[in-house]
């Protein structure tokens, strides 16, 4: 085919199929994967990239972590093996935090796609596992090698036959290995049928390769993303978030330059990496650098590597955003969701009536782990809570809403058919969404009694307890949450407590960030919020 | 009722219009009328329809048998504009903010402007009592009965219309919900009350407050609706029970539909799938593909082996009407369709990318595309349709509507061809490209989540404007064959008197399948199955011809959504090991492959009880043809997909065609609502009930269209 542009009603057929195509995989992903976080949470992506490793297409439901991550894991699995030595049917793989997403639990595989022996494309999936081995999660891990298994880049299949030596390695390293091993099955099922669509496609189509169709789509995407940058004053803008961290906060600091049409994000001046789980990789950082900018400028653009190359995002070696193995980073995302309200932030020095304040993120996640032997359903139990999200300039911020990823929580009904556990209540925190012409969305309150015969133990996996989300323009900050046994405040709310026959464990989430003035509140809404009981006076 | 009534009578009532339908079960005749909806006065339309119908017949209403009603979007509507009754809710205390707290999940990850709709109840008619369950039904604390008083006391100051009641595993035990009516009933005589443990007595706190407060919400408008309704139908003569459509694809009286209103939400497309699959299966096609496509919306239903699928798991009044799960869930069973923002209606126009989108903004009845001439200034689908040929300008609605070419090629010209620096041709087969392809790629997820390969479907199209679409959408399915009905413009309401009259019930026993106590499962049952035949006895159901079918939700332990596995009739010891046998077999079908070793929990069981209120053996019969020809009735010119050109091709009349006719596209064959466009290479035939089958030509089928 000669090299014509496609014109507008090409593009968006062609362009249209290929989502499609990705689409069609996740749905493959998700009824042969056994994690049941790739199920109900899709913490998975499924990703078309051209032959260069520039992604094309993105499966529409993936979480915001795995942004832009896959085209770098990508580019790098091809510095360690080169394409020169890829042969059709193989298929790589590695769960390596620094390549990856950024901690163990993921897997990434990565399909060539050959065309008359050339590589035309790469269909890639990353999928969070039900086990890695390891410890139980938790974000108190010293270094990354307590955290489980850690695959370099190697050959998992071999001209499409499975590398015994490494799913050996695999089977021996994980708690339920046919599960496991299923799942990595899934991800290559998932991969073929990205790999076998899109060569119907192209055949269909009449296309050789898919240089123009690329170029095409990210011209298109970067257009969209460019003339939105054009929309930021140029100017360097400082933003500044803290978490609770352990012993000493998290101080998150991001400058964001505008400058020439790109943006750059400098983390300098961000806290060191510590010794515990919540250390992150620069993926990650990346990913949740650039999702801020992709919720203002380009919601409803299908994510593809156009929409990203303006964006540049550094930050020191060592720092907790940029952290060196064998740094521990299970539970990286405590830092990672803190990332948005920073750059929301700084952001808000330029273009104010679009960006919210900030959230009472991260998601928190209780797990309960039932001692060896107990004769119980589900000996380990999973729990997540969201606080409230932040104001903006046009609406109140959501109540008890998962942001900035978004994981759906378990029923009270079910956990308690699963679990020796009873909530004894699971209410809305009157007066914690910060105050401002709009209100941060409430927080929440819980209190949880284990009614198992035998002690709990329990990790804690919690942040703002002592740093509230802070308001904008004027907001008043959300009101902080708290981890409470018995009526009495546990003060390092991220460690493994233990609860035994009766206790109570209370936990509060935090609020939402307030924006603008609260002395501009409409009457209408302030006394509303009174009549309903979002605030007490 | 005498030996002489023997006519059928449907009507649906749509937001524009609603559709009637009279049936004459002895000629097989079928008469369609349309009558523009009055929504402060629903029956005058119904009954002056009627009055049309029967008269064109010599009949009157007392030969009149069945009156069957799709309320299509009468209850949404009530939903979405929130004109239902001030409710209160009573939970448990420390639960009333789950309403509001929902699941804590996001239906937009990327677009923070994205909001639920508000809760039905606000925070302030949201009230506590002191009472609690354990998970097994075990009282854990007493209800505090002067907590009940206070609320009722409460509720009295406030301006409340009806009361949802949904407390903590009241699906384990009502025994507090029970209480709490019977308070409430006394202290609070006119007020209507509904129990979550009635309403949808299923596990999942939110869902199940959910769907009860949604009861609540509609409850007092429906029930007065309705009775006003069969009172009018009765004042003329009528002798027959109003049935109505529900969302599972049966139909129940007007007391059943009253005690629990939200089982018709979402009813309206059920009927066209549910006829889509009688159909199918009297031609022999059990596995399809219903393709309803209309003025504003496009329906697809997988059916297999006869059945519509059915989830149980549906929201409604969703902020953005496209995107599962931005309304309010329900758990009840329902057919289940996907809608796109595809239809007649749909709107074309340049993204900020320069890129051609159609849909899903829809140019709707009014002001309709730009060719109704009725003020539309946007280019639609049936602009893009007309330039191409494919409609009939003169003989659109049966020549009840001149449609204006020249209108329509105005508007493509200037909204899309001039600014793509296209011709207007071009422009037009690009819209109808890009809204096949909206279809399709909907279609093939839908079909994919089903586990299913499209190429083995038929797929069978209806509506307005879907056997327009229906050869494109088949191409890009890989599916070869295509039937399109007779009446496919009113196909719908058709299915609005195959439905049978049926209820489902379900009760939440969750439990180790190993642990499973058979003959309480077999207890809870007959309780089920008592209470499902005497809402069909009293609906006009005949014990005799009650069909049950038991079900039951398992799934394997620590996974979060559970699969739909039929029992046998009986119970033995071996029921268990069936149950994880056909657990294990549709897991495989519907997820490649199945878990050994893992064990399985029990939720749910469900009775689906269902009679049929007489046999529609007649369904292909019509009115008797006058001519037998297959001549051509004429031809125009068409542009042809396959070969980007226009073309003339001859035009043939649905209604003048006879079983067995066989045409070699590309053709056009035009019914009274409806066009169907066959291309080049593809083999037209009629089967003996009439309906057009398509057998697609061409060795490429699938992505034939984007070269």
């Amino acid at each position: 085919m000669s090299p014509k542009a496609f014109d507008a009603i090409e593009t968006e057929i062609f362009w249209a199929r290929l989502v499609s195509i990705v689409d069609e995989a996740a749905v493959a992903l998700v009824r042969t994967s056994f994690s049941t976080v790739v199920r109900e949470s899709h913490d998975f992506a499924c990703v078309l990239l051209d032959a260069d490793g520039y992604s094309l297409a993105q499966s529409t439901i993936s979480i915001p972590g795995f942004i832009g991550a896959m085209p770098r894991t990508l580019r790098e699995m091809l510095k360690r093996v080169p394409r020169e030595k890829l042969e059709p049917g193989d298929v790589l793989i590695t769960n390596d935090p620094w390549l990856g997403t950024g901690h163990l639990p993921d897997f990434t595989v990565a399909m060539p796609v050959f065309r008359e022996s050339e590589i035309i494309a790469f269909t890639c999936v990353t999928a969070h596992m039900s086990d890695i081995g390891g410890r139980q999660w938790s974000a108190d891990a010293a270094e990354v090698h307590e955290e489980g298994l850690w695959i370099p880049v190697v050959k998992y299949l071999r001209r499409g036959q499975v590398n015994e030596d490494v799913h050996g390695i695999i089977e021996t390293n994980v708690r339920n290995p046919g599960q496991v091993i299923g799942d990595i099955h899934a991800q290559i099922s998932a991969a073929e049928v990205m790999a076998r669509k899109l060569e119907e496609f192209m055949t269909e189509a009449g296309l050789k390769d898919l240089k123009l169709l690329a170029h095409t789509i990210h011209e298109h995407s970067a257009g969209v993303m460019a003339e939105a940058i054009r929309s930021i004053p140029e100017g360097r803008y400082v933003g500044e978030t803290r978490g609770d961290g352990w012993d000493e906060p998290v101080n998150v600091r991001v400058a964001i330059e505008v400058r020439d049409g790109r943006v750059r994000a400098d983390y300098t001046g961000t806290s060191p990496q510590i010794s515990r789980g919540i250390n992150a990789v620069l993926n990650h950082t990346f990913a949740f650098t650039v999702y801020p900018f992709k919720t203002i400028f380009a919601p409803h653009v299908p994510n593809n590597e156009g929409l990203l190359k303006f964006f540049d995002v550094y930050a020191p070696p060592g720092c907790i955003l940029n952290a060196v193995p064998p740094a521990a980073v299970g539970a990286r995302h405590l830092t990672g969701h803190l990332l948005p309200g920073a750059v929301y932030q700084a952001l808000a020095q330029a273009i104010p009536e679009r960006v919210p304040a900030e959230s009472g993120t991260p998601l928190w996640s209780i797990v309960f782990k039932a001692p060896p032997g107990e004769k119980q359903r589900g000996s380990t139990t999973v729990l997540f809570f969201n606080g409230g999200i932040g104001a903006d300039s046009i609406e109140d911020g959501m109540s008890c809403s998962s942001f900035p990823t978004n994981i759906e929580v378990t029923p009270v009904e079910i956990t308690e058919n699963l679990a020796p556990l009873r909530f004894q209540y699971k209410r809305l925190t009157v007066n914690s969404g910060g105050r401002g012409r709009q209100r941060g969305g409430c927080g929440q309150d819980i209190a949880i009694e284990s009614v198992s015969e035998t002690p709990l133990s329990v990790s804690l996996l919690t942040d703002r307890t002592r740093y509230p989300a802070e308001g904008l323009l004027g907001g008043a900050p959300g009101l902080t949450g708290y981890v409470r046994k018995n009526g009495e405040a546990v003060t390092e709310a991220k460690s493994l407590i233990h609860l035994d026959p009766h206790d109570v464990l209370e936990i509060g989430l935090p609020g939402g960030g307030g924006y603008g003035n609260p002395a501009e509140r409409s009457k209408e809404a302030l006394e509303r919020d009174i009549a309903e009981g979002y605030v007490s006076e | 009722m005498t030996a002489t009534s023997h006519y059928r009578f449907s009507f649906d009532i749509g937001g524009t219009f609603t559709d009637l339908v009279l049936y004459d079960e002895m000629s097989g005749r079928l008469d369609v009328r349309k009558e523009l909806t009055d929504v402060a006065n629903p029956g005058d339309p119904i009954i002056r329809g009627l009055r049309a119908l029967l008269e064109e017949r010599g009949a009157t209403p007392t030969d009149v048998k069945e009156v069957v009603c799709g309320a299509t979007t009468l209850v949404t509507n009530l939903v979405i504009e929130r004109k239902g009754a001030p409710t209160a809710l009573l939970t448990t205390r420390g639960f009333r903010d789950i309403l509001e707290m929902r699941r804590e999940g996001r239906y937009d990850l990327y677009d923070l402007s994205a909001r639920y709709p508000a809760p039905l109840v606000p925070r302030s008619c949201r009230l506590e009592v002191s009472e609690r369950m354990d998970s097994d039904g075990t009282v854990v604390q007493p209800l505090t009965e002067s907590e009940v008083h206070e609320a009722a006391a409460a509720i009295r100051d406030l301006d409340i219309g009806s009361i949802a009641v949904c407390l903590l595993h009241s699906y384990a035990n009502d025994t507090h919900e029970k209480k709490i009516e019977a308070i409430l009933r006394e202290a609070l005589p006119d007020l209507p009350v509904s129990l979550s443990s009635e309403v949808a007595p299923e596990i999942r706190e939110f869902e199940r407050l959910s769907s009860t407060v949604l009861n609540a919400y509609v409850k007092p408008f429906i029930g007065s609706y309705f009775r006003a309704l069969e009172d009018e139908l009765h004042q003329i003569g009528l002798r027959a029970r109003l049935h109505i459509m529900q969302s599972n694809g049966g139909i129940l009286d007007t007391q059943e539909v009253e005690r629990v209103p939200i089982r018709l939400l979402e009813s309206g497309p059920a009927a066209g799938a549910i006829a889509a699959a009688k159909f199918g299966t009297l031609i022999d096609c059990p596995d399809l593909i219903s393709f309803d496509m209309g003025g504003t919306t496009a329906k697809t239903c997988l059916v297999h082996g006869g059945s519509p699928s059915i989830t149980y798991e549906f929201d409604t009044a969703r902020v953005d009407r496209f995107v599962k799960g931005s309304g309010f869930p329900v758990r009840l069973p329902t057919v289940d369709l996907i809608e796109i923002g595809a239809g007649g209606g749909s709107i074309a126009r340049i993204d900020a990318m320069g890129l051609l989108k159609v849909g899903p903004e829809s140019a709707s009845a009014s002001p309709g595309p730009a060719c109704y001439s009725a003020g539309g200034t946007e280019p639609t689908v049936t602009d893009a349709n007309l330039v191409l040929g494919y409609l009939n300008p003169d003989y659109f609605l049966a020549g009840r509507m001149q449609l204006d070419r020249r209108k329509a090629e105005q508007v493509i010209q200037e909204r899309i061809a001039s600014r793509l620096g296209m011709s207007v041709d071009d422009a037009a087969s690009g819209i109808f490209r890009v809204i096949n392809e909206n279809m399709a790629n909907a279609a093939k997820i839908h079909v994919a989540e089903k586990g299913k390969d499209p190429r083995k479907l038929t797929l069978f199209a209806f509506g307005g404007a879907g056997p327009v679409h229906a050869r494109e959408i088949a191409r890009r399915l890989g599916i070869s064959k295509v039937v399109v009905p007779l009446s496919a413009g009113v196909f719908s309401a058709l299915g609005l008197l195959l439905a049978p009259l049926s209820v489902d019930l379900a009760l939440t026993h969750f439990e180790m399948l190993d642990d499973m106590d058979w003959p309480e499962v077999k207890a809870h049952f007959k309780s089920l199955e008592d209470k499902a035949s005497d809402i069909l006895i009293s609906a006009g159901g005949a014990v005799s011809d009650l069909a049950l079918h038991r079900s039951i939700d398992v799934r394997f332990v620590g996974q979060g959504h559970e699969l739909n596995v039929t029992l046998e009739d009986s119970f033995d010891d071996q029921t268990g090991n069936r149950v994880r046998d056909r657990f294990n077999d549709s897991y495989a079908e519907l997820f490649g492959r199945t878990l050994a070793g893992v064990p399985i929990e029990a939720l749910n069981l469900r009775l689906k009880a269902s009679c049929s209120l007489g046999e529609f053996d007649a369904i292909g019969a019509t009115t008797s043809p006058t001519v037998t020809d297959e001549s051509p009735s004429g031809s125009r010119t068409v542009f042809v997909s396959e070969l980007n050109c226009h073309q003339e091709v001859p035009v043939y009349d649905h209604r003048q065609l006879q079983a067995g006719a066989v045409i070699a596209g590309p053709a056009v064959v035009e019914q009274r609502e409806s066009t169907i466009v066959a291309g080049p290479g593809d083999r037209l035939c009629l089967d003996e009930l009439r309906n057009l089958v398509i057998e697609l030509g061409g060795a490429k089928l699938e992505n034939a269209d984007v070269a």
